[in-house]
């Protein structure tokens, strides 16, 4: 007797729900099934996108590849400090891209193809907020002048990042928006929520659909490919839940469903039509039942550091080839190295030199320096006014 | 009132307070007529502090224990923290391989063709807070929690406007001085007053009895230090600036509320 021959027959294991999950823990389940190209620790890889995208960028730079970085802070100001001014967050300083429109107009905006009409605002206090990137620069900018530098310096950031890159990393966040109703120009966050007023007659909500979704993104992969036509895609959609939804009528969690599964079937229909994009699956990783909801926080809204961990292990697993470099040698020293490592590296020792009293020790006048106090005595040496001229140097 | 002890507590840039109150009281002539020093870079207290795994600063119990035995010893009327000061000397006393300039008001701006980045003013302060918090903000919130009297914090001497000055006496920065070469001057002094800006916002902001020492017009020229004060160092002023300051000191102390008494 033969068996019933049916199209699932010959299928791998990775088709079939049971034979996908059997046996396996949560970190085990892999729907990946193979990446769709290959990244080398000198493949320069570019990403923007929601905030999950800020996982991506930091797991590949702390691994050793070459993650593209086009907007940098000077080398003086560490790294703390420069992320809190948007460096180094993403391959630009261009904040959270949550829309694919957003990401098509900040293409058009840089290559000069798009000015938007609301293109700064005003804090009460006078300083400058940027509208397209409200969170970017604490205090804000102080005056016009610096406002314009900060933006033409971003532009030619954003224009080398799409003329260099050879892999493109995006993760789609959100469908909900808040657009100028003078010219369509999307705006990251609402206005008043983080700089600007709110105004129902300049400001209209939006919620993009799936095909709004695609034909925003395949927009900006040709304006991309106009100008890089080797540069690869990579689509991730972000598992994080939307914090808030605009529409009054609707619940966040169904709002949320709608937003995630629109975004998912655009980066299908994408990845099915567009060549070199392809996607990869944080989202089913983080929100699949596998996961059974552990893989988010207490406020069932933050990936917990577990559910990072098994986006990039697959996430390197599937996409990169090759051992990343040691640690040591990620990085050519540069001159700037040095300078920080040979000036302001040496500030401790510095510091505890005794500069101004060396040498008049060897000159073998009085220093007035307090004397050593005994061991256990505590207590700085006392020099008053009566005891200034008979104390000898520091033992 | 006349403030009689002043308890000085610092590092190198201290050096120039104890000189000149060491001179005036051989003179008979002391501004304060009594003052101890508690020098923080003495050989016994290295290190000042330690380093956490989050790369965040503590000061030693050695440390703390000496401050709290010298303050309470010393009884003091007024204390003055002339504490670290080279994180910004660091930051701006050599010429940077990658030139820069950062907007300051009033100030001219670097000369367009030197190339480079301009940091906004905003940045530059939020970087000096970052290298203060670990510097000398971390020395004033220890002495400022401790402390029974106003705590009057100096900041380092105004820049020496001399590059030549500065090579020729390279001091600490040695080598390096003509290695990387010398920042523009105005360039040192903008960032000297963004340095400035900086812990005066900090201690005003979270100070309890604490003031910002802001320094008297009569140790600048065109806003660096006056020539008379230089000594032969790159930073740091000599025994007259100690001497001129001491005097501003009791003059605005004078004018704060007295101590509420010795520590307990």
């Amino acid at each position: 007797m033969t068996a019933t021959r049916t199209p699932y027959g010959a299928l791998p294991d990775h088709c079939f729900w049971s034979r996908s999950h059997r046996g396996r823990t949560a970190a085990e389940i892999d729907p990946v099934v193979r990446g769709a190209f290959r990244i080398s620790p000198a493949t320069r890889i570019a990403t923007a996108g929601s905030c999950f995208a800020q996982h991506i960028a930091r797991h590949l730079r702390e691994a050793g590849y070459t993650y593209l970085v086009t907007e940098r802070a000077h080398p003086l100001i560490s790294e703390p400090v420069a992320r809190d001014w948007g460096y180094g967050v993403f391959t630009a300083r261009f904040g959270n891209l949550y829309t694919a429109r957003q990401l098509l107009q900040l293409v058009q905006r840089a290559y000069g193809d798009f000015a938007p009409v609301e293109d700064v605002w005003q804090a009460p206090d006078g300083s400058l907020i940027d509208p397209f990137r409200p969170n970017i620069q604490p205090g804000g900018f102080a005056d016009r002048a610096e406002y314009d530098a900060a933006r033409a310096a971003h532009f030619a950031a954003v224009r080398e990042m799409v003329e260099t890159c050879e892999v493109f990393v995006f993760t789609f966040g959100l469908t909900e928006a808040w657009i100028s109703r003078e010219d369509g120009a999307v705006f990251p966050l609402a206005p008043g929520v983080a700089g600007g007023d709110f105004d129902p007659g300049r400001h209209a909500f939006a919620n993009f659909t799936a095909a709004e979704v695609a034909a925003d993104f395949r927009a900006f992969a040709g304006l991309l490919r106009a100008r890089n036509p080797g540069a690869k895609i990579l689509m991730t959609v972000s598992p994080v839940p939307l914090i808030a939804t605009a529409r009054a009528d609707e619940s966040v969690i169904a709002a949320t469903a709608y937003s995630k599964a629109a975004l998912r079937v655009a980066a299908e229909e994408l990845r099915a039509t567009l060549p070199d994009c392809a996607y990869f699956p944080s989202y089913e990783i983080i929100t699949g039942a596998h996961a059974r909801g552990a893989y988010f926080a207490e406020d069932l809204r933050e990936v917990r550091p577990e559910g990072v961990a098994h986006v990039m292990r697959l996430f390197m697993e599937h996409y990169t080839e090759g051992a990343a470099p040691p640690r040591a040698k990620r990085r050519a020293a540069t001159e700037a190295d040095s300078f920080a490592e040979q000036v302001q590296g040496a500030l401790d020792v510095i510091c505890d030199e005794e500069l101004i009293d060396r040498p008049r020790r060897r000159s073998g006048a009085r220093t007035g320096a307090a004397p050593a106090p005994a061991p256990g005595g505590g207590g700085g040496g006392r020099l008053g006014a009566r005891t200034a001229a008979g104390r000898g140097p520091a033992a | 009132m006349r403030l009689r002890k002043l308890a000085g507590i610092g590092h190198s840039h201290l050096s120039c307070f104890q000189r000149a109150h060491a001179a005036q009281a051989r003179a008979g002539a002391a501004v304060w007529p009594e003052a101890s020093f508690l020098r923080l870079n003495q050989p016994a207290l290295q290190p000042n502090f330690r380093t956490g795994p989050d790369r965040s600063r503590h000061l030693t119990e050695e440390v703390t224990r000496r401050i709290a035995h010298f303050l309470r010893r010393g009884a003091p009327d007024a204390i003055l923290l002339a504490a670290m000061g080279n994180e910004y000397n660091g930051l701006a006393l050599l010429q940077h391989p990658e030139p820069f300039d950062v907007p300051y008001p009033g100030e001219p701006d670097l000369d367009p063709a030197r190339g480079g980045m301009r940091i906004p003013r905003a940045l530059m302060a939020a970087q000096m807070r970052l290298l203060a918090d670990r510097n000398v903000l971390m020395f004033w919130r220890h002495v400022d929690a401790v402390a029974g009297a106003p705590v009057f914090v100096v900041p380092p001497p105004p820049p020496i406007a001399s590059t030549d000055h500065i090579l020729s006496h390279p001091g600490a920065f040695g080598e390096r001085a003509r290695r990387f070469g010398v920042a523009p001057a105005v360039l040192r002094r903008k960032l000297w007053r963004i340095y400035c800006d900086t812990i005066a916002a900090a201690i005003a902001a979270e100070g309890r009895r604490s003031v910002f020492l802001a320094l008297p017009a009569a140790v600048f020229e065109d806003g660096f230090l006056a020539r008379r004060f230089w000594q032969g160092d790159p930073t740091h002023a000599n025994e007259a600036y100690g001497a001129l300051m001491l005097g501003h000191l009791a003059a605005v102390a004078g004018a704060v509320p007295a101590a509420e008494g010795a520590l307990p």
